[in-house]
């Protein structure tokens, strides 16, 4: 489903040129569950914006179902950003002037859904993440482990091919952790294709897959 | 916001004014000429008047002239008032009629007599509900019978005529004036008639009385009306050139405030972009930001010009607002706004995701 070859990035910070990624190549089936784990400064946070079509490589082969996205428009990456991938944040990334309800509202409404169905849908995602009766709270009046949650019922609320979650757990205490991870298992039970991006190891182990990256490449 | 109160408040103003001008201009009536000499050094007198009345189409012509005094009764003192001395025609000329008393005649006239015909509203400040005919009051300090009360014209009727006192033409005397004839009200028997009638009189002014067409005029009230339009007009461009500039400083302000928003809001567009929303979709959001921040400016802009007027009312300005103007300055503001608004919506359109999303 995704295809990573010989993806290379760079940045200069100050004088120096710092490899992110240094000749990374992945492969990702339907319905994996794979955990990327590195420290920090590994290269890990690139890796995931990249698989996010948030940023660009510099060099390599990124396909994404099959279709080469380094010639893609600004406007087709954000197509396929909202309709294929669903994104999990380490500080969830809710707009905090929206509530619960709206806050899922917003991909569903840029992919042209009227108010009503993505109402509806938003509703019904809200309910399997366990959030049922929170639907007018603002970002503010939730805990991190609800929001995290609002964040992941975003996130599958337009039936993403893939999820990314980037430290999804990074901001939350380790029982609230421990639900949010119990959540994406459930996901993945269900075939839903996911990877995490972690710097702890007890969040990877809940993965099918580890995968360690270090200084820009992956072992 | 203060551009369009500025405007409302303005252009009522301006139209107000202009109404009540063009209203005074108007009840003059159409079929009436002025001649005024402009220099001291020529003058007219009785047998010019009369020469003048025996021209074809012409029914009458009184001299005129406007004298200033201070007008009191016991310790009451009457602020604005005109004084028009003039003769016995001048009520048939100028269509003024009287609700009491009698006219001038023209034995006031060879006498001299210190006597007068009190405006409505100034007979009633003087006298309150008195009946002022038969009493005395003080002009220059100097005591004068009033004869008569001129008819209630109402306050936007011709020359304020309830705020005019007249006195015999001789008598202007008294009041520091002297008693040649420099002005003349000439009454034309058809308004059709007019056009032909002042080319007359303009001959016979060269020719017979011979003063030079240098030292004298001749305007119809057609004439004065299109003199009006034209300081009409001219106060529109200016009022029109204060629009434009304070609209632009508008513009400014709403472009610096979206600016401002985009860079606070930097993050917000990092999420909304990494959840699929395009280019346009963002410039749409600011866009229509933009649109209703002006909108509210221009709103409470109309608000303010409108009660700006009506407070200027109270002090006898005549406010009277457009509704053309208000819905121009409504789609001024959404145009400002749109035009002033599409910089920073571009700006936050074309913003990396990723950069955006690492202001959070």
């Amino acid at each position: 489903m995704i295809k990573l070859k010989n993806i290379k990035k760079s940045f200069v910070l100050g004088e120096e040129k710092v490899k992110a990624l240094d000749d990374v190549s992945l492969e990702i089936e339907k319905g994996d569950f794979i955990a990327i784990i590195g420290p920090s400064g590994s290269g890990k946070s690139t890796l995931m914006n990249i698989l996010g079509l948030l940023d660009v490589p510099d060099s390599g082969e990124y396909l994404f179902d099959e279709k080469e996205v380094s010639n893609l428009s600004d406007n087709d990456l954000a197509e396929i950003r909202n309709k294929k991938i669903g994104f999990v944040f380490q500080n969830f990334n809710l707009l905090p002037k929206m509530n619960a309800i709206e806050n899922i509202q917003v991909p569903l409404l840029y992919r042209g859904m009227t108010d009503k169905e993505s109402k509806d849908r938003a509703l019904e995602v809200l309910k399997k993440v366990g959030l049922k009766g929170r639907e007018q709270h603002l970002p503010s009046q939730l805990s991190g482990g609800q929001q995290q949650r609002v964040a992941i019922a975003r996130a599958i609320a337009g039936n993403p091919e893939i999820i990314l979650a980037d430290e999804p757990t990074g901001a939350l205490d380790s029982k609230t952790s421990e639900e949010v991870m119990e959540q994406l298992k459930e996901l993945n039970e269900k075939g839903q294709t996911i990877i995490l991006i972690t710097h702890d190891i007890n969040v990877a182990k809940k993965a099918k897959k580890i995968i360690e990256i270090l200084d820009g490449k992956l072992k | 916001m203060i551009g369009i109160a500025s405007v409302i408040t303005l252009v009522g103003i301006g139209n107000g004014t202009s109404n009540d001008v063009m209203g005074q201009v108007q009840s003059l009536g159409t079929d009436i000429l002025t001649l005024s000499i402009r220099s001291s050094d020529y003058t007219l007198d009785y047998e010019n008047i009369n020469e003048i009345e025996s021209i074809q189409n012409i029914e009458t012509a009184v001299p005129y002239k406007t004298v200033s005094s201070t007008v009191s009764r016991g310790n009451t003192i009457s602020q604005k008032s005109n004084i028009i001395a003039t003769t016995a025609d001048y009520f048939e000329t100028t269509n003024t009629t009287i609700s009491d008393g009698r006219l001038i005649t023209n034995i006031d006239i060879e006498n001299s007599s210190k006597v007068c015909l009190l405006g409505s509203d100034i007979a009633q400040t003087l006298f309150n509900l008195a009946n002022p005919i038969g009493q005395t009051i003080k002009l220059n300090g100097d005591s004068y019978k009033v004869i008569g009360i001129l008819t209630t014209k109402g306050t936007s009727m011709g020359n304020d005529v309830d705020n005019t006192i007249i006195i015999p033409f001789t008598t202007a005397k008294y009041l520091g004036s002297d008693t040649s004839i420099s002005n003349l009200y000439i009454k034309v028997n058809n308004e059709d008639n007019i056009d032909q009638t002042t080319e007359i009189i303009e001959n016979y002014m060269e020719n017979s009385a011979g003063i030079s067409e240098d030292y004298y005029s001749v305007s119809s009230q057609e004439s004065m009306l299109d003199a009006m339009n034209n300081v009409n007009s001219s106060f529109s461009l200016l009022l029109g050139g204060i629009a434009s500039i304070s609209l632009i400083v508008g513009g400014i302000g709403v472009m610096n405030v979206m600016l401002v928003s985009v860079t606070e809001r930097t993050g917000e567009i990092g999420i909304r972009k990494s959840l699929g929303a395009k280019r346009k979709d963002i410039l749409v959001q600011f866009l229509i930001e933009a649109l209703i921040i002006s909108l509210i400016g221009g709103l409470l802009g109309v608000l303010i010009g409108i009660s700006f007027g009506e407070f200027l009312e109270l002090f006898s300005y005549d406010f009277n607002p457009s509704t053309g103007i208000i819905i121009l300055s409504f789609f001024t503001s959404a145009a400002i706004g749109l035009v002033f608004g599409i910089f920073p919506a571009y700006k936050a359109a074309k913003l990396n995701p990723i950069d955006a999303l690492r202001t959070l």
